[in-house]
């Protein structure tokens, strides 16, 4: 890992970085302390960032673009295109080893690249440092995890909601609706557990949806229900 | 720990993200005063507020991480299965748990002493960076995940619906009936009615074939494939 150039780190690079999940609970002088010896760099399409094998003397932080992880195995298996504000090449985080895949630049890259000696020095000396960026590190991936709960639990309610609209005879407003079996087999039915069908079932309570006894099911707005299914995956 | 943990139970641990790319001689070391408990009756694991002074694994069962609703009702935050940690990212902001934590009966948890187990980590040299090299690895899985349940296209919705209403046979040829029409199946999946025969046609070359309602899927596994969830 060698410097093409070297721009200091400006400000504008320290509060994008104060927005990555590893560099969010640190100050700017920390992260300043932390990547005395990093700088940014861009590359165009193609760049080979590093090669599987090749000593792994640093890292990056992908700061904009994408950049493709694959393995060399006769025929390239792409393990990932990474996007912002991904972390590549962390086996420079470990005691003297290889990347154990390659990575090149896709359309273009933005990357803050970062040494291993200065920055694992900085984390032995101030441990208080690295509990911190452990910390912080922790609770953003938390949050992706919770995200990716709502999305399989939307992709459940939407496939559910789909199910109850079948049900309906109505294209809109109010309708009540009887499961034609119990919970249970409506679940398999739709391919999943009970726990999420009745999981699936809260969260289209926002919908005006509300199950009652006796396998009842009543829909305030079919229409919405209708757009609800709709949606994409992104809110 | 070493003698609380059976072998299965050691390859699980040390297979959650946190730990992946500790080695485990190391990983024993850093665990060393975890206790393991199991809940027959399930209950309330620890309250929001409480000191976070310790950090857990799922050995067996599940826990939910919830809030209180102002009305008193539990809002379920995530649900934590086998194989996964949680509370971890309390004990490094030497914090306070951030949510209330429920345990399922018959759950069965590693619980880690913060104080051990951070005094551990800072005694030896390098090993904090391999810990954030595991949260490195997690966080471009999870962005990963997110992409992938995110960006996929309305025929792999299409698939995946037809995966789901197939039944529960891993493998091979599998019959779907739609318990709904194909308007609401093309609403279901976010397309216009006229489109979800494209959809459906696009289906073909991956061996699936309709006739109304009615869907026959040649191989679920090359389906899957196609969906990308395999």
């Amino acid at each position: 890992m060698t410097p093409s150039q070297i721009v200091p780190l400006g400000r504008d690079i320290l509060v994008e970085l104060g927005q990555t999940p590893l560099f969010s609970g640190l100050s700017e002088a920390e992260i300043r302390l932390l990547l005395g010896g990093a700088w940014t760099e861009s590359h165009p399409d193609g760049v080979m960032l590093f090669r599987q094998g090749d000593a792994a003397d640093g890292f990056f932080v992908l700061l904009d673009g994408h950049v493709e992880l694959f393995v060399d195995d006769g025929s390239r298996t792409v393990l990932d295109v990474a996007k912002r504000p991904a972390i590549l090449g962390e086996a420079a985080l470990f005691d003297d080893v290889r990347h154990p895949h390659a990575a090149r630049v896709v359309g273009y890259a933005k990357l803050l690249a970062v040494p291993r000696g200065p920055f694992l020095d900085v984390l032995d000396q101030r441990f208080d440092l690295a509990q911190r960026l452990l910390g912080a590190m922790s609770i953003r991936l938390r949050a992706l995890v919770g995200q990716i709960a709502e999305l399989k639990l939307k992709s459940t309610a939407q496939r559910l909601a789909g199910f109850l609209l079948g049900l309906a005879r109505k294209e809109e407003g109010a309708v009540t609706v009887r499961f034609p079996y119990d919970k249970r087999l409506a679940a398999e039915a739709l391919g999943m557990t009970a726990e999420s069908l009745s999981r699936a079932l809260g969260r289209l309570a926002f919908l005006g949806v509300e199950s009652r006894a006796e396998n009842l099911v009543v829909i305030a707005d079919a229409g919405a229900l209708r757009l609800f299914c709709a949606e994409d995956g992104e809110e | 720990m070493s003698l609380l943990l059976d072998e299965s139970e050691r390859a699980l641990v040390a297979a959650t993200p946190l730990f992946s790319e500790i080695d485990a001689d190391t990983l024993l070391w850093l665990l060393d005063g975890g206790g393991v408990t199991t809940y027959p009756d399930g209950g309330l694991l620890f309250s929001q507020g409480d000191a976070a002074d310790r950090f857990f694994v799922v050995l067996a069962g599940r826990v939910s991480l919830f809030a209180l609703t102002e009305s008193g009702d539990q809002s379920i935050i995530e649900v934590v299965d086998k194989g996964a940690s949680f509370a971890e990212g309390a004990i490094f902001a030497n914090a306070r748990f951030p949510l209330n934590a429920a345990v399922a009966p018959g759950t069965r948890l590693l619980d880690i002493p913060a104080a051990s187990f951070l005094r551990r980590l800072s005694e030896r040299q390098g090993l904090s960076a391999k810990l954030l090299a595991s949260l490195a690895r997690w966080q471009r899985h999870l962005m990963r995940e997110i992409v992938n349940l995110k960006g996929r296209s309305p025929v792999q919705r299409l698939a995946s619906y037809l995966l789901a209403l197939s039944g529960p046979v891993a493998d091979g040829a599998a019959e779907a009936v739609l318990p709904l029409s194909k308007t609401d199946l093309a609403s279901l999946i976010g397309i216009t009615p006229e489109s979800l025969s494209r959809a459906v046609n696009r289906l073909k070359p991956i061996g699936v074939t309709s006739h109304g309602r009615s869907f026959r899927i040649a191989d679920k596994a090359a389906l899957r494939r196609f969906c990308g969830t395999d």
